[in-house]
Parts: structure tokens; C-alpha cells; sequence
């Protein structure tokens, strides 16, 4: 499997248009999710049912802050990942160059 | 190396872009407290072995292969990274990625189950997403069957003369739909509809979820496609070994 440098554009192209598309179609999209959503139509079905347990720790406002430190936490964590990859071919390339 | 250097450039690209057009999520996870007590035990012990098998292989990984801690640091970083981006998609209400398929493909099912399962417990204790009492459908349906199905996509396609990236594009397509219709069985199955019963429910809780997941889980699918291709490089030039990953 090897990509050209043209798929490459051409896929990352394709990502922002299902990205940026759907928001001008849609530019008051509700935020609210599907999750609650999800929620709305149980208690739906079911009127009576009451959620019996409750998050242990509840975030409030924080909850922005802490999904955009989640998504720091993966895109930084890949990063030094690939980092790491890239340092070591290089010092390969460098070990076999001397040899 | 300048083909490196280029693929981790294209590589961060996509990634900001992705942070820059993403707002963070309320969806796709069962709430904490909305399964009945019944269903979350349910789940939570028909998940329970495929986790501990998982701990295992994480386990000899990190005893009998070392040199694959990478590739499971970057399919835990990834899963991190998805789950926590959401779009606004067509029928308005917003939903977010998995990220699991990635590590189907490069780590095999049974250490993904473990990678899925982190990040579901990270967001159910700080972010209030999902939930302890639902962990357990939320790992079914995220950890176990998402990286089950893909993991025989993968291996099924790889058979049959399939391009890679095509194969690689579906398994983690597929994976990520396969989520959602899961999470609304299970759904159905606690909340049967009092007129329609358990079909009329699972399509209720279908058109919430499936549907919003379309055009993410394409995205999700390319983005694996980009990923796989990064390390299948540095597997060509010998500085990750890897057995899933075939060419063809």
C-alpha cells in the first residue's frame, strides 16, 4: 500500500468538504447531539423511567474545555508517535549511510 | 527524509483542520443511568471477558513485543482524537468518530478492545459521557463489536483482491456504522416500543444515531486510510514490526 502524493491531497480535500458542507447547508445545526436525542426518545417510550445513577463527577461548563483536552490529548499523543517514527527511520538511514 | 517529513506534514494538516472544524460533542455514548439496571449488568458481564483477554494482549505486547508499543500508543491517541471531534451532519443533530478501526488493523481485536475501552472511561469519569453503568454496552458496541467487525473486513477483503486502501477505507467505515447500529439495538432492547415492540424501537433509536454517522464515518474512514498508510511506510523500511498489516 503506497499512496501518491495526489490521492493524499485529493482524500484530505474530500475531509474538508464532509466537513465544511454540512455546515453551510446547515448553519444553525443543533449542537445538542444525538446522545441526548437518545434520551428524549426513551423517556418517550417509556414516561415512567428515571435515570437511576448519576455521572460521579458532573463537568458543568468545564466539559468544553475538557473534550478540546481529550482531543489534545490524542492529536498531540500522535504527534510524538509519528515523531518518534520519523527520528528513528532518520537515524536508521544515517547507520546505514556510515555502514 | 523527504517522504517522511511530507507525510507527517500532510498528516498534522488534516488533523488541524479537523480540530479547527469541530466543536465538542454530546452524543453517541448511552448516558450514565439511562440503561436499566438489568441490561447494564447485561452487557457490563458479556463484555467483561473480551476485556480481560484483551489486558492479556496488551500485556505480551508489551512482554514479547516491545518494538509494537508505538502502534499502540498511536491507536489509542487516535481513538482519543476521534471520539472527541463531532460534526453537525444532515439531519441536524451532531455525533463524533470511533477511531477503532485503525486499531483493529495494526493491533488485532483483542488489544483494541482494551485501546476503545480507555477512552470510554476516560470521557465517562471526566466528561460525563457515557457512563459507569453503561460502560459495559458502551464497550460492546464501541470496543468489542467495532473492532471485531472491522478486524473481519479487513481480514476478509485482504483474501479477495481488494486495493488496500479500499480495504483499509471500509473496515473502518463499516467498524464505526456498525457502532451505532449496535448501540441501538441494545436500545431497542431495554426501551421496546409499547405499540411497535423492539423493531419499532431499534428503528426510532437508528434514524437518531445511523444516520447522523454517515458522513462522519466516512471521514473516519479516510483518515484511517492516511494513518495505516504512514505506518505501512515505516513497516517497508523496517522500523515497526507488524503481521496484520499485509501488503497485496
Amino acid at each position: 500500500m503506497k499512496l501518491s502524493p495526489t490521492t493524499k491531497i485529493i482524500l484530505i480535500l474530500l475531509i474538508g468538504a464532509l466537513i465544511i458542507i454540512p455546515q453551510i447547508i446547515l448553519p444553525d445545526a443543533e449542537f445538542s447531539g444525538a446522545d441526548d436525542a437518545a434520551g428524549t426518545a426513551i423517556t418517550a417510550i417509556d414516561e415512567n423511567y428515571v435515570p437511576w445513577f448519576e455521572s460521579l463527577f458532573d463537568p458543568g461548563d468545564m466539559e468544553e474545555n475538557l473534550f478540546h483536552f481529550q482531543q489534545l490529548l490524542g492529536v498531540g499523543g500522535l504527534g510524538i508517535c509519528f515523531f518518534y517514527l520519523y527520528k528513528k527511520s532518520k537515524k536508521n538511514e544515517k547507520a546505514d549511510k556510515s555502514a | 527524509m523527504k517522504k517522511a517529513k511530507r507525510t507527517m506534514t500532510i498528516a498534522a494538516i488534516v488533523f488541524f483542520m479537523v480540530v479547527l472544524a469541530s466543536q465538542p460533542v454530546n452524543a453517541m455514548h448511552i448516558m450514565e443511568g439511562f440503561l436499566p439496571i438489568g441490561w447494564a449488568i447485561f452487557w457490563w458481564v458479556l463484555s467483561l471477558p473480551f476485556i480481560a483477554f484483551g489486558l492479556y494482549q496488551v500485556g505480551k505486547i508489551f512482554k514479547d513485543k516491545p518494538e509494537q508499543k508505538v502502534l499502540l500508543a498511536i491507536a489509542t491517541a487516535f481513538t482519543f482524537a476521534l471520539s472527541a471531534f463531532k460534526l453537525p451532519s444532515v439531519t441536524g443533530s451532531s455525533s463524533h468518530m470511533t477511531g477503532i478501526g485503525l486499531g483493529a488493523i495494526v493491533l488485532g481485536p483483542f488489544a483494541t478492545v482494551v485501546v476503545g475501552t480507555i477512552a470510554l472511561l476516560f470521557q465517562a469519569l471526566l466528561l460525563a459521557h457515557g457512563g459507569l453503568t453503561t460502560l459495559g454496552a458502551n464497550a460492546f458496541s464501541m470496543a468489542i463489536v467495532g473492532s471485531f467487525v472491522a478486524f473481519g473486513i479487513y481480514k476478509g477483503l485482504s483474501k479477495i483482491n481488494v486495493p488496500k486502501a479500499l480495504t483499509v477505507f471500509l473496515a473502518a467505515f463499516i467498524a464505526d456504522l456498525a457502532t451505532y447500529v449496535t448501540t441501538s439495538v441494545q436500545l431497542g432492547l431495554a426501551f421496546p416500543d409499547p405499540v411497535g415492540g423492539l423493531i419499532a424501537s431499534v428503528i426510532k433509536f437508528l434514524s437518531i444515531f445511523a444516520i447522523t454517522q454517515i458522513p462522519l464515518a466516512i471521514i473516519e474512514g479516510i483518515l484511517t486510510v492516511l494513518v495505516v498508510n504512514a505506518i505501512y511506510q515505516y513497516k517497508e523500511k523496517g522500523i515497526i514490526s507488524n503481521e496484520t498489516l499485509t501488503d497485496n
